[in-house]
């Protein structure tokens, strides 16, 4: 039987919207969360699909190391939840085995999804 | 009889902290919560302390046009939540009549509350 399996994460971080008309286009910041989805079929000998600890690790190594108490800006020209979305799929999708979909807050209301 | 009463602000913000050995000093940033609480007993001709309106307008008049979307070393030099609860506190003091209490959070676990 396939089961999604989802890490929750949670980053600090700054960022202006160069393109924004209006109070994005200035710095300032976010408490962000990145939930991490990933679909297969639990082991018959462990009973897991993956380990928890494992994604964990992975996520920080791959992309969060480089996000977490760091200015987006200087990732991309223009870090919307949009295109900083997209840049953890790209940075996660090489790394974990199964990667179903990522979602994104800015804030516990505004949320983007990413799905394979 | 003396009641409490107290209304909720939501803002987000840029910071770093020049002082702090860690990921702190680097440029980041969150979706802080402030809470003003202030004292006083219900006019027995309209019933409430204060109009929730009127607070929210001092509030966002006197504190919040200057930290919503804003990098808060812009407004001091190490803007720790410590730091910027009494920023506030002076902001607010002659504002608002029956001050009690200012509550700062930089992430939904973090808070600082100030009083006097």
């Amino acid at each position: 039987m396939k089961m999604r399996l989802k890490v929750d994460f949670h980053f600090s971080s700054a960022h202006a919207l160069p393109f924004y008309e209006g109070v994005c286009k200035r710095m300032h910041g976010h408490n962000y969360r990145l939930q991490v989805t990933v679909e297969g079929k639990p082991n018959p000998n462990d009973g897991m699909i993956r380990d928890f600890e494992d994604i964990k690790q992975r996520v920080w190594a791959s992309a969060l190391t480089a996000a977490d108490h760091h200015c987006l800006n200087d990732l991309m020209e223009n870090p919307t939840a949009e295109n900083v979305a997209a840049w953890f799929w790209e940075k996660l999708k090489p790394n974990i085995e199964g990667l179903q979909a990522i979602a994104l807050w800015e804030n516990p209301d505004y949320c983007v999804t990413v799905e394979s | 009889m003396d009641m409490l009463l107290s209304v909720d602000f939501f803002f987000c913000a840029a910071h770093h902290l020049p002082f702090y050995d860690g990921p702190c000093k680097r440029l980041h940033g969150h979706n802080y919560q402030l809470r003003v609480t202030l004292t006083g007993r219900p006019s027995p001709k309209d019933g409430m302390i204060r109009d929730f309106d009127e607070i929210k307008r001092t509030v966002t008049e006197m504190v919040l046009v200057e930290c919503d979307h804003h990098n808060l070393n812009d407004l001091m030099e190490n803007p720790t939540a410590e730091n910027m609860v009494v920023w506030m506190w002076e902001r607010l003091e002659k504002h608002i009549q029956g001050l009690r209490e200012l509550q700062l959070w930089e992430t939904p676990e973090y808070c600082v509350t100030y009083r006097q």
